[in-house]
């Protein structure tokens, strides 16, 4: 099986190309991690993320075939020959698959993802009632890959605007917590032409999602939030 | 710079929307049932104070509904702020202009 894989070190390379490596007898069942893993044996130079190698740690998303997905779990099975893989689009390379998330991150932070307001500070911890918990059901298992961010056509015109799919949906996670204190202030900041509604629906971050997870829904519930919260 | 918050914006092209979808579909039958086919028939349909009333929220409706799609395009778009504010000024100046000739054509039938 062939790997087409997008090479670039800005210290030595004049501009990014793209280096073939041929695995042989590989197993279809073997996730794509495991395949980088034996090219990395061949080649060491060759730079991508990876840790938990099971689809929790969000470290090796990466652009398979035109598709966002995590390398650990994507069955080589899945993929046709050769595979085309490229890094996250939209955001600067470090080095070869490994990109700069740190405007995905930016945005993240300005959502202030912690639960605000907390006091009086109780005695025990704070109750939910089992329909308040499954609000968040769908919000809360965002593991930041990034996936879904450097899909969206909103974010790559506006990275450092535009919040994107996967900071909306931890706003939302916060909006809808019956904890938080802040839900007021945190609608009145989205409240902008950029923050919230450069999204229009596009829905690539849902098709991307390796959790599954569906921020163009959030969305809709952030902006249903403000109109309840204006009337 | 937008003129609107990002809510005000959404909302205002969602009810435009309706009432655009309404009218034109209403406008259609109009014209289809009554099948103006002179001047004096045109006029007549178009000086009815219904009408007439109904087509000037139309026109309004319709120049907010353009407003806020053209405004979403430049936004995405249009990074450098000097750009952004001439092709918005350019815009909304037409789109005043379009009103106003609408708005006259409509008085004078």
């Amino acid at each position: 099986m062939k790997f087409n894989i997008y090479r670039y070190n800005p210290d030595t390379d004049k501009a990014p190309y793209v280096q073939t490596y041929e695995l042989k007898d590989v197993n279809p069942e073997m996730m794509l991690l495991e395949a980088l893993l034996t090219i990395k044996k061949m080649d060491t130079s060759l730079g991508f993320r990876k840790s938990c190698r099971e689809g929790v740690c969000g470290s090796d998303g990466m652009n398979v075939d035109g598709v966002n997905r995590l390398a650990c779990v994507t069955r080589l099975s899945e993929l046709k020959d050769p595979v085309e893989i490229r890094p996250l689009p939209g955001l600067p390379v470090i080095r070869d698959l490994i990109i700069d998330m740190e405007q995905f991150y930016k945005q993240y932070r300005a959502v202030k993802p912690y639960l605000i307001g907390l006091e009086p500070e109780p005695e025990v911890e704070r109750l939910q009632t089992p329909k308040q918990r499954e609000l968040l059901d769908g919000l809360y298992e965002c593991i930041l890959c990034g996936c879904c961010s450097t899909s969206c056509p909103s974010f790559w015109w506006n990275p450092d605007k535009f919040l994107g799919p996967a900071a909306l949906l931890q706003a939302s996670r916060f909006i809808e917590d019956s904890r938080d204190a802040a839900t007021v202030e945190r609608l009145d900041q989205l409240d902008d032409a950029y923050k919230l509604y450069r999204c229009h629906t596009i829905m690539n971050c849902v098709q991307v999602c390796p959790k599954d997870l569906n921020p163009t829904k959030a969305i809709g519930r952030i902006k249903e939030r403000m109109v309840q919260k204006k009337l | 710079m937008s003129g609107f918050s990002g809510m005000q914006a959404w909302l205002i092209q969602r009810f435009t929307a309706i009432y655009i979808a309404i009218v034109t579909v209403i406008l259609a039958m109009i014209i289809w049932l009554e099948k103006p086919t002179n001047f004096q028939q045109w006029s007549a349909l178009f000086s009815d104070p219904w009408m007439q009333t109904a087509l000037s929220i139309f026109i309004v409706t319709l120049l907010f509904h353009a407003w806020i799609g053209l405004r979403d395009i430049i936004l995405d778009y249009i990074h450098p702020i000097w750009i952004k504010m001439l092709v918005m000024t350019g815009i909304v100046l037409m789109l005043v202009a379009s009103g106003f000739w609408f708005l006259r054509a409509l008085l004078l039938v």
